[in-house]
């Protein structure tokens, strides 16, 4: 980033197909007052109507892209923002959409909503298939604390660097009492770090939704699981819920 | 024939369209439209293992994704006959208005309140009336903390799983919750007063009415009844409610034997009246006679808020928890089924499960509020309109808007923007 902004930069929220929840995780901001103050927000599409006129100096995206004529809308907003960040698993990684991919064409047609949609349908992806993505803040939702610090790193013009590592990192269980050790599917090692290991915290095993880790070795914990005899479909079931997509791909490079 | 498209409405959860088709002065049609791509959600379902699905199902909705938990959670335990104690059914029902508040308060103040108060959005509110702005914040705030406390994130919890809760609230946290909710008690207060002085349009649609009823307002198992006081058993909704696709659309219409029929705030504080505190039920007795006027939901909503706060206080205030292991992973598979229903934020939701017998998912059935109010919007919007065709397309436009927010709907189960596509000769 370039030097402390002196204006005030112009912001928008814009949502592809999801839950919504990243955006309603801004909304439920603790300092979202405080936000509000030092930008400009154009466009939220849960409570303001759209300016057609506004460029956007930050742009957040959330959802994955699921149709011919979200690609198109994208690409547009993408002409319209000069800083562009992908927030939460959909748009980073394919989330739970993605997951649509896996589901054999039979079973498609029988749970198919209606002919318009399957036209104009394509497999769900993250929005860095169609367009160049400055950031990702990634999360299921996203996380609070993490949406914070970018803001006011965008606004102080500090370079906002993200979290490496997997979430084993910050995980109180690490060493000590590890969630493999007791044969339960923790995916903390895979997993892109960052979230302070919060469902760990609450008892409960990692369920990837920060996305596959880059560096991860899933054929290791593949083989780990596939030893306890887990079967290889709820293995996959488990590993591809957030990150399917970029799973998938994966393996096509490999081939 | 001229054709007018007006588009992108904001302040509603989810993508959708409206089309208008009028002929000879005559409204033709009315259609709602889902615009957002299909995610697929009970084909995606299949084939996951029954401790998946929670965490999947909770997606649906960033809003109500802690009814979705919840609701996912109780159908699996109910096909796999797990048994839960009473103190995990008190902390569910806990979470549960928790939820009910983060969606209610963030439907009122940021949604709605800008229709009545002239402005284009709840950040114009924030400049010209701070202190209801301050007061929604700590609302929606109070509504993330009961959240967060009993199920570990305030978006998407995770601590509700089978059998119970991965970990139980720590005194402490328990503590500094009913505090808040007791310097919330009187924002909740002035909400009712603030939501129950604003000039809603006049407009009545009678409708059969429908909620969960039992023993709690926000919490009960029972059956689902209707206004006249008619029950019937949870797991026999499919026999009583049709669901029904439109072309162009990859939302789901559900209705009464063809009719259409009402679920949410207002169904519930009119069939379960009795089941409210004695104050929040001073506040719905003052508008229990216009029930038939959709834009009671929204008084109707603030009242719950109150009730909701007041449930809270009272549950929290003497309880003595106490450690308890959930079961998730001591569970033996079974080929089975089961169905569960719980009051969402905006109705009754439904899910239903099956399992093969190695407790992989081979069915999956999932009925949201907004599915079965759906064919009451597009019905009350064309009675709504009916004698406005006259007046300016802007001004229709916004009365349009103002009845479709007023039932807050959630479109996958979630809207962001309506397009209105209109034709008239």
């Amino acid at each position: 980033m370039d030097g402390k902004r002196d204006f005030k930069p112009v912001v928008g929220f814009f949502c592809f197909t999801c839950c919504e929840g990243c955006g309603f995780t801004v909304l439920f901001l603790d300092n979202l007052m405080q936000i509000l103050d030092k930008i400009d927000l154009k466009y939220f599409n849960l409570i303001k109507e759209k300016d057609k006129k506004a460029e956007f100096d930050l742009a957040f995206v959330e959802g994955a892209i699921t149709t011919k004529s979200e690609i198109a809308k994208l690409k547009k907003l993408r002409a319209k923002s000069k800083t562009l960040v992908a927030i939460g698993a959909c748009a980073c990684y394919g989330g739970i959409p993605a997951m649509r991919n896996f589901i054999e064409n039979k079973d498609l047609e029988k749970y198919t909503y209606n002919k318009q949609s399957i036209e104009d349908s394509i497999e769900a992806q993250p929005i860095e298939n169609f367009i160049k993505v400055d950031y990702k803040l990634r999360g299921c939702p996203i996380l609070k604390d993490e949406f914070t610090s970018f803001i006011e790193s965008y606004i102080s013009g500090r370079e906002w660097i993200s979290f490496k590592g997997p979430v084993c990192m910050q995980c109180p269980r690490r060493g000590k009492n590890c969630f493999l050790g007791e044969k339960k599917m923790c995916l903390g090692a895979v997993t892109n770090g960052g979230c302070n290991a919060t469902c760990v915290r609450e008892g409960i095993p990692c369920i990837m939704c920060r996305g596959p880790l880059e560096t991860a070795n899933f054929p290791a914990e593949i083989a780990l699981f596939k030893r306890w005899g887990v079967e290889q479909r709820e293995i996959m079931g488990k590993l591809g819920k957030f990150g399917q997509q970029k799973l998938k791909k994966k393996e096509n490079d490999k081939t | 024939m001229t054709k007018l498209e007006l588009e992108h409405i904001a302040k509603i959860e989810g993508h959708a369209k409206l089309y208008i088709k009028v002929e000879g002065g005559k409204i033709e049609t009315v259609e709602l439209r889902v615009m957002e791509g299909s995610r697929f959600f009970e084909g995606i379902l299949r084939d996951r293992k029954y401790n998946d699905i929670s965490h999947i199902a909770s997606r649906i909705c960033g809003v109500c994704s802690v009814v979705h938990a919840i609701t996912s959670t109780k159908a699996i335990e109910s096909a796999l006959g797990i048994q839960v104690s009473e103190q995990t059914r008190i902390l569910r029902e806990v979470l549960n208005i928790g939820g009910i508040i983060q969606s209610h308060a963030l439907h009122l103040y940021f949604l709605t309140l800008p229709d009545y108060a002239g402005v284009d959005s709840v950040l114009a509110l924030a400049k010209t009336h701070k202190a209801t702005f301050d007061r929604a914040l700590r609302l929606k705030r109070l509504g993330n903390m009961i959240v967060k406390t009993m199920a570990g994130r305030d978006v998407h919890p995770i601590a509700c799983v089978l059998g119970g809760f991965s970990r139980i609230p720590s005194k402490e946290s328990i503590e500094s919750l009913v505090e808040e909710l007791k310097r919330c008690k009187e924002d909740a207060v002035e909400t009712v007063n603030l939501f129950l002085s604003l000039k809603y349009p006049e407009f009545k649609k009678q409708t059969k009415m429908f909620c969960i009823t039992g023993d709690k307002y926000f919490y009960s198992s029972k059956s689902v009844m209707c206004e006249k006081g008619e029950c019937f058993p949870i797991n026999d909704y499919e026999k009583h409610f049709d669901q029904y696709l439109t072309e162009g659309s990859p939302a789901e219409f559900a209705t009464l034997k063809g009719q259409s029929y009402l679920v949410g705030a207002m169904a519930r504080l009119n069939n379960n009246m009795d089941l409210l505190t004695p104050e929040s039920k001073k506040y719905a007795l003052r508008i229990k006679h216009m029930k038939d006027n959709p834009f009671m939901n929204i008084p109707a909503q603030a009242i719950e808020i109150l009730d909701a706060v007041n449930r809270a206080i009272i549950i929290l205030s003497n309880i003595e928890l106490k450690d308890e292991s959930p079961v998730e992973y001591d569970v033996n598979p079974c080929a089975c089924e089961g169905i569960a229903a719980c009051e969402a934020p905006r109705g009754i939701l439904f899910h239903k499960y099956a399992f093969d017998a190695k407790g992989y998912c081979t069915h999956a059935d999932i009925v949201t509020p907004t599915t079965q109010n759906l064919r009451h919007i597009e019905e009350a919007i064309k009675e709504y309109i009916s004698d406005m065709l006259d007046k300016r397309p802007d001004y229709v436009k916004k009365e349009i808007e103002k009845l479709i927010r007023a039932y807050d709907p959630c479109i996958s189960c979630s809207t962001h923007f309506l397009e209105i596509e209109w034709e008239a000769d």
